[in-house]
């Protein structure tokens, strides 16, 4: 086979594999251009020739460049990221008007990251939220730490939106919370409240209902001694390692740590 | 200025005057930024922390930018001028040096076994051909240039599963969801909007896997407040003495009167979230050990060292004969519980050491104990899958 029938073969299958995947539409196109520069070719360096007038000699860079942007770009339009679509869509027009444009403006990729990022660290901030609200309401006693903690995390919203309210009625926000319709609208209640007045209520747990049985206890306590001693002589059982399965339908085995 | 840090500023100057500048524009720019270096370098004192601050100010991307500017310029340059001549072609074995370089530097880690097969496939196409087209255009059609990459990290993926517990699924869900991420891409962009989707993905549902069990665990610890050391069974021990001081006494049996309370908020609550009982939880392999204190001893929590084996026996005789009917605090301690009496016991320092050995000597042959030091060192930068770092936890690691 000659080198150039080689070469058509080589770049049919970069076409076909650029082709076949979503993310790669400008190396498709660049692989399809350069099947059709071959097949007007008679030898392999007449083809590089013409490629180096024609700019495809040098452009396999920018396609791969566009690419990885416009991977960026599918994703965030795929999640809703507008902002960081909009940023990869410059990104491609810069590369199209110059090809180099990513290799002398590598700071774009951490512009890029630090978009992403906002996003990430609203859901974070949004998690981490009702997390505060978790520890808060089980006995609803330290409101300070609760009132700190909800302060900072609300410094992580920021997209969609900065405003709690505004997130928390969003399906896609509902959906990141593991609980029922009511109990998410206690936790947004909650946060609300904590946002506009910086005040959380309170349980004071007491022994105050029990106090009778409590004085019932002491007034009685001779008479339970027997009682008491029988549960002191039963066997202690010794802690244990717990070893999980192979599978995510299977069970713990326990042994004995003697 | 510092002088260490003047010596690290001129090692960047000397590296662009060194290039061979041949565009005057880009001179003046070269000229501008060695300006603008030094008015940095005046401004900094501690060369401890110079390289972060220089690659905060952005002034480290603006060096990496202007070198490619030389770079460029200069060969434009040549190229126009007609200075370029045609290089005789690579053949396969020369194309191959940069992967065998990298190949010699791994071959020893086998946690990157995966990646080295491709590697050694590669060699073994490369043999076989002397025209790189042709070598090229098999490489291809295995796609093995991906592969090097893609391999690579799922083997370590795959390897890092095997150090964690199956059942903890808000743990293993960014390694699982990595592993699918990786196998479904077939080029570097691909991988691109994969990972990007997996970031949102994972962000969104790992943590919600774990939010059940913040209930669970504040309902074990209102279980053991009322039921334990210091509750019940302290209550139970001062009474058998026959030497019982007030203030002890009160305090046990407060402790089991606020356990109570807040045990049967919890229980409520539990119900009004997640819609599930003390039985369900029970019934849940993963969830019913959240309720007792457990500690990781092997790997990311393969194995665990946690309170006697029939302490969620004791738990469910309390929530349901006790707990749940309010049963005053004088018959709770009268009642002798069906299950026996039993003791809650908390691991010791020298039995979680001991945990920990009998762990690691059930699963040390599993790949992520054998090859636990090479993920731990750091010895996991893929082949050549540019901008992608590789955290083999897939961000499970807390």
């Amino acid at each position: 086979m000659s080198e150039l029938d080689t070469s058509k073969q080589l770049y049919g299958e970069y076409a076909r594999r650029f082709g076949n995947c979503p993310r790669t539409p400008y190396q498709a196109d660049y692989y399809k251009r350069w099947l059709e520069l071959l097949n007007t070719c008679s030898t392999a360096d007449e083809a590089e020739e013409k490629s180096k007038e024609n700019g495809l000699y040098t452009g396999g860079a920018a396609a791969l460049a566009m690419d990885r942007v416009f991977a960026n770009k599918q994703a965030a339009e795929d999640m809703g990221w507008t902002d960081v679509a909009e940023f990869c869509n410059d990104i491609i027009q810069k590369i199209k008007a110059d090809p180099f444009y990513t290799f002398t403006h590598t700071s774009i990729w951490m512009d890029l990251q630090a978009m992403k990022n906002k996003w990430l660290r609203t859901i974070e901030g949004f998690h981490k939220l009702f997390t505060d609200f978790l520890e808060y309401n089980d006995t609803r006693s330290d409101t300070g730490r609760t009132l700190s903690a909800i302060a900072d995390d609300l410094k992580m919203l920021s997209k969609p939106s900065s405003d709690f309210a505004t997130l928390a009625a969003m399906p896609s926000f509902r959906a990141l919370i593991d609980c029922s319709d009511e109990y998410y609208k206690e936790f947004t209640d909650t946060i609300c409240k904590a946002i506009a007045t910086n005040q959380l209520d309170t349980i004071q747990w007491s022994t105050q209902p029990y106090q009778s049985e409590i004085d019932e206890l002491w007034d009685k306590r001779d008479t339970l001694q027997e009682e008491c001693k029988k549960w002191q002589s039963q066997e202690i059982k010794p802690v244990c390692l717990r070893l999980s399965p192979e599978t995510e339908d299977g069970k713990y085995k326990l042994i004995d740590i003697e | 200025m510092d002088p260490t840090i003047q010596m690290m500023l001129q090692g960047y100057i000397d590296g662009l005057e060194n290039m061979k500048i041949t565009d005057d524009a880009i001179r003046q720019e070269v000229e501008d930024y060695k300006k603008e270096l030094t008015a940095f370098g005046e401004t900094q004192n501690d060369a401890a922390v110079f390289f972060q601050n220089f690659q905060d100010s952005g002034l480290m991307g603006k060096y990496m930018d202007l070198s490619t500017k030389i770079t460029l310029a200069a060969q434009a340059a040549e190229s126009s001028s007609g200075k370029a001549e045609k290089k005789p072609r690579a053949t396969p074995q020369q194309w191959l040096e940069p992967f065998r370089t990298t190949y010699d530097y791994i071959k020893d880690l086998p946690v990157r076994e995966r990646g080295l097969a491709v590697y050694r496939k590669l060699f073994e196409i490369g043999d076989r051909h002397t025209d790189i087209t042709e070598f090229l255009l098999e490489v291809e059609k295995e796609n093995l240039l991906w592969k090097i990459s893609s391999e690579d990290t799922l083997g370590i993926f795959n390897i890092t599963l095997t150090g964690m517990d199956p059942l903890y699924k808000g743990l293993t869900y960014p390694i699982r969801q990595n592993i699918k991420a990786w196998e479904e891409s077939v080029c570097e962009a691909d991988a691109y909007y994969l990972q990007d989707r997996l970031s949102e993905d994972v962000a969104k549902n790992a943590p919600r896997l774990l939010q059940p069990e913040h209930y669970v665990i504040h309902l074990g610890f209102h279980l053991m407040v009322y039921r334990g050391p210091k509750g019940k069974e302290g209550l139970m021990d001062l009474i058998a003495s026959g030497n019982c001081p007030k203030i002890a006494f009160m305090n046990c049996a407060s402790a089991m009167a606020i356990g109570k309370q807040q045990a049967r908020r919890t229980l409520a609550i539990i119900k009004k979230a997640l819609g599930l009982t003390f039985d369900d939880i029970l019934a849940d392999e993963f969830l019913k050990y959240k309720l007792i204190s457990t500690a990781n001893v092997c790997g990311l929590s393969r194995a665990y060292v946690q309170s006697n084996a029939n302490i969620l026996d004791l738990m469910a005789d309390a929530v349901h004969n006790e707990i749940i009917p309010d049963l005053p605090l004088i018959e709770a301690i009268r009642r002798e519980p069906s299950v026996g009496f039993g003791r809650w016991r908390m691991p010791e320092d020298y039995e979680t050491e001991k945990a920990k050995q009998l762990a690691r000597n059930i699963f040390g042959n599993l790949p992520y104990f054998k090859y636990e030091d090479q993920l731990q060192n750091g010895n996991i930068h893929v082949g050549t899958g540019e901008g992608f770092d590789i955290d083999p936890t897939g961000g499970a690691k807390h």
